[in-house]
């Protein structure tokens, strides 16, 4: 190494460090302990995970030097919990992919220095070392030597410890080029928008796996099973039939395979299994990097077209009209549905309940006829609300620097807040709509008292919250996105509040449907009466919101746009 | 200003440069001599391709096809070796906002591989020059757009570089710093610093500038030293009477006649 890239390489470590630390020293100090408790807490799971996960290889491990059960089983069995593992790691700095300067080097500010992308990438690679995401998984790797030595021997020490740290590695340069990789497709706003809403998805789908299996298992046969050993029996298991062949080609394609020979390897005396799995984790280090180096230079000396795209959006946007409403409310009205479904955070809120309604359709929860229908759709209204919260406790931040129109046009406080609330009431009318024709379609034909409880019970939560974000939006102006984990978000607090304010209005509306349900009184008089009572509330309050916003003007143009 | 001697070795040369995105062609075989010492300005419209002919000449971008040569090689085949020798100060400056200037400037030498003792020599000189030094622990972040100009092009001359691009250099700072930026450059140039300027403001291109290059729609309209450019373009006035504003207007805003507002 010349002396120049020593130089290099300790400035950028210097870097790193200064970054860190300006992070940490600028935070107040609830800041600093809300973050020092939830890193702990995290670490304090890591370390739980990693213990089951030694646990489980520990306990796991007589059985491997049982002949009728034999080690490849045992492998398959690990296998699947380190494939788990293995896949979160690598794809967990994807919660943490909007750029944020003190806690992630931006590479592309270093490309204009003579550093060479070879340079570069392994250090930004070694830096992730230090990333929150990483250390997440330390006390998880430490859990695991620990119960895997008392097992097996201290004996195995320096070689687990060798294994395990080609595992921490192999991670880490997966995870850079993962990171890289979504850099390069986030690139692109579309990308990133469909590439968010599919992860999303995709993490609410795992989120009910337990409860599909649990729907598709018959557990009870299972119990009945009588098999004279573990491989017998899971024969008899049609799942793990089929996921057995996917398993086996897994054991030798992916580099949790290469740790778990290696793992058999220490823990049946076999070395050469050993020796094996840390090639090819080692391999696996070598193919991250090569293509990590590759990728680096392509993301930065050939950035992908932008100049070309024409098109901004789509003509349904162009083409929407709200006639009857006066023309200045109109416009606005307009403007705020057109950021609400441009945007990734409106999008989602938008579809998130209707995709939860047709989830829980495919589980097969809430068919039973076990839910009064009324209570049903109460829930799936009340979730409508909840899904799509940022929306009504954060008026003003999507907005920015166009905030300053509303100061320099002359309209008056009341008319802004009123377009903002007619905005959101159509948006949140038009998911209740869709939530409701899901309902009568994958659920069952709701009579129209119900239909009518279910109208009611919407105006009835919509009004409540509009009031919420009225206030809410003014005491908290400043941008609120879905990553509170970054550090220009001060606290949850909004959420919070409003989370609590959405569940006592949801919480009086199901107690009006219990009490008109042992009364035997029409359900569509108790939805109508709260509509009004919420709705009467709502303008009530309206001046009062009209004079906050008022007072409150500057303070909200300072928090609105500033910049971190 | 310093007259260049007809076969003086060229700072920047590129031959048929071409780079297209997608289908859209941004920049379009262009070919570029810059004579060493020279200060040269880089003209052309909005979305005229001057940008992406920067990013491409300092490294940053890959040319669809072409070669570009800085101070005799080849940026694409020894990148490391030629950005030791340029500075560059690009339209977004892409500064560590999370720095303070003395910790910017320090972290910007070391990466063009100067020791600590050199750097702090240089960095109070520099920060001195740009009348930044009584703010030098301050976090850029809390600085000005021309503070930072002015620290982006500190960090950009540290290395001693043979070769400085000015991607709008004067944009947003006040008047006396823009006074000591072109007194410095002139200087620069004295001492053989090829300068490679992209600016809107033609009046300071014409003041400072000894060679002009236009660019409109990603193609070379013209090239050459100054006043040779501004008289072949201008050639229905007088020679040496046509102004740069004149010659740019002339090329660029063809067909674009006074346009009047309906209501106003």
């Amino acid at each position: 190494m010349d002396v120049i890239t020593r130089r290099q390489l300790k400035a950028l470590w210097k870097l790193k460090l200064r970054l860190l630390e300006r992070f940490w020293h600028q935070r107040d100090t609830m800041y600093r302990w809300t973050m020092l408790i939830s890193l702990l807490f995290s670490a304090l799971v890591a370390l739980v995970m990693g213990a089951g996960t030694g646990w489980l290889v520990y306990s796991l491990m007589p059985m491997g030097k049982d002949p009728s059960v034999g080690p490849q089983m045992i492998q398959l069995i690990w296998l699947g919990i380190f494939l788990i593992i293995s896949v979160v790691w690598v794809v967990s700095p994807l919660l943490f992919v909007i750029k944020n300067e003190s806690l992630t080097l931006d590479v592309s500010r270093l490309t204009r220095y003579p550093i060479a992308y070879r340079t570069l990438h392994g250090f930004h690679t070694l830096l992730s070392l230090l990333d929150p995401w990483t250390m997440f998984y330390y006390p998880m790797v430490i859990a695991m030597l620990v119960a895997v030595l008392a097992q097996a021997g201290a004996g195995l020490f320096i070689s687990m410890s060798a294994l395990l740290m080609l595992w921490v590695l192999v991670h880490t340069a997966w995870s850079r080029l993962f990171q890289d990789l979504i850099t390069v497709l986030f690139n692109s706003r579309k990308l990133r928008e469909i590439l968010s809403l599919i992860v999303i998805v995709m993490v609410i789908l795992v989120a009910f796996v337990p409860a599909l299996i649990t729907e598709r298992t018959a557990f009870e046969q299972l119990a009945k099973i009588k098999a004279p050993n573990l491989e017998l029996f899971l024969a008899q298991w049609p799942t793990w039939r089929k996921m057995r062949p996917l398993l086996e080609f897994f054991l030798y394609a992916t580099p949790a395979g290469a740790f778990v020979q290696a793992l058999s390897g220490l823990v049946y005396e076999q070395p050469r299994w050993w020796l094996e799995g840390c090639i090819s984790l080692f391999g696996w280090l070598v193919l991250a990097n090569i293509s990590g180096i590759a990728l680096l230079r392509s993301l930065f000396s050939e950035p992908p077209a932008i100049v070309a795209s024409t098109a901004s959006s789509s003509p349904l946007f162009a083409k929407w009209r709200l006639p009857g409403l006066a023309f200045d409310l109109r416009v606005m009205v307009l403007k705020e549905l057109r950021v609400y479904f441009r945007s990734l955070l409106g999008k989602l809120s938008f579809f998130l309940t209707p995709l939860l309604v047709v989830i829980l359709r495919l589980v097969g929860l809430g068919a039973s006829g076990a839910y009064a229908p009324a209570s049903l759709l109460l829930g799936m209204t009340v979730y409508v609300f909840m899904t799509s919260l940022f929306l009504y406790i954060n008026y003003f931040g999507p907005d920015g620097e166009g905030f300053k129109l509303y100061l320099l046009s002359g309209m008056s406080e009341r008319r802004v807040i009123l377009a903002k609330n007619l905005a959101l009431g159509l948006f949140a009318g038009a998911e209740f709509a869709i939530v409701l024709v899901l309902y009568t379609a994958l659920y069952r034909q709701p009579d129209v008292d119900t239909i009518l409880f279910g109208i009611g019970s919407f105006v009835a939560l919509l009004m409540g919250v509009l009031s919420m974000g009225n206030l809410l939006s003014m005491r908290f102006a400043g941008f609120m996105d879905l990553n509170q984990t970054q550090y220009r978000q001060s606290n949850g607090t909004p959420i919070l509040l409003a989370i609590q304010v959405l569940s006592m209005i949801a919480g009086v509306l199901g107690f009006a449907l219990w009490i008109a349900h042992r009364q035997h009184e029409p359900l569509w008089l108790v939805g109508l009466m709260l509509a009004g009572l919420m709705s009467t509330g709502w303008w009530l309050l309206l001046p009062f919101s009209a004079s906050l916003f008022k007072e409150k003007r500057w303070q909200i143009l300072e928090e609105v746009t500033k910049k971190e | 200003m310093a007259q260049q001697h007809p076969l003086a070795p060229l700072s920047i040369e590129t031959i048929q440069l071409h780079r297209r995105f997608g289908d859209f062609t941004a920049v379009e075989s262009l070919d570029l001599e810059v004579p060493q010492g020279a200060f040269f300005g880089f003209l052309g419209p909005n979305g005229a391709g001057k940008s992406t002919t920067i990013k491409m000449i300092t490294g940053l971008l890959q040319p669809t096809s072409g070669e570009i040569r800085l101070l005799g090689q080849d940026i694409w085949k020894s990148p490391e070796k030629v950005k030791r020798q340029i500075g560059v100060v690009p339209e977004k400056l892409h500064l560590f906002e999370r720095l303070t200037a003395a910790e910017y400037l320090e972290f910007v030498g070391a990466m063009y591989g100067l020791d600590e003792e050199m750097i702090l020599q240089r960095s109070n000189e520099l920060l001195a020059l740009m009348e930044l030094d009584e703010r030098k622990e301050r976090l850029i972040a809390d600085f000005s757009h021309g503070m930072k100009k002015k620290l982006a092009l500190a960090a950009a001359l540290i290395h001693n570089p043979r070769l400085l691009f000015l991607d709008e250099p004067f944009e947003g700072v006040d008047a006396v710093s823009a006074r000591i930026l072109r007194d410095l450059l002139i200087d620069l140039t004295s001492r053989k610093v090829t300068i490679f300027l992209t600016s809107h403001i033609l009046e300071i291109v014409e003041k400072l500038c000894d060679h002009l290059a236009i660019i409109h729609k990603g193609r070379l309209i013209a090239a050459g030293p100054m006043q040779s450019v501004l008289n072949r373009l201008a050639s229905e006035q007088p020679v040496g009477t046509a102004s740069l504003e004149d010659a740019f207007i002339q090329i660029v805003g063809q067909g674009r006649g006074t346009r009047q507002l309906s209501w106003m």
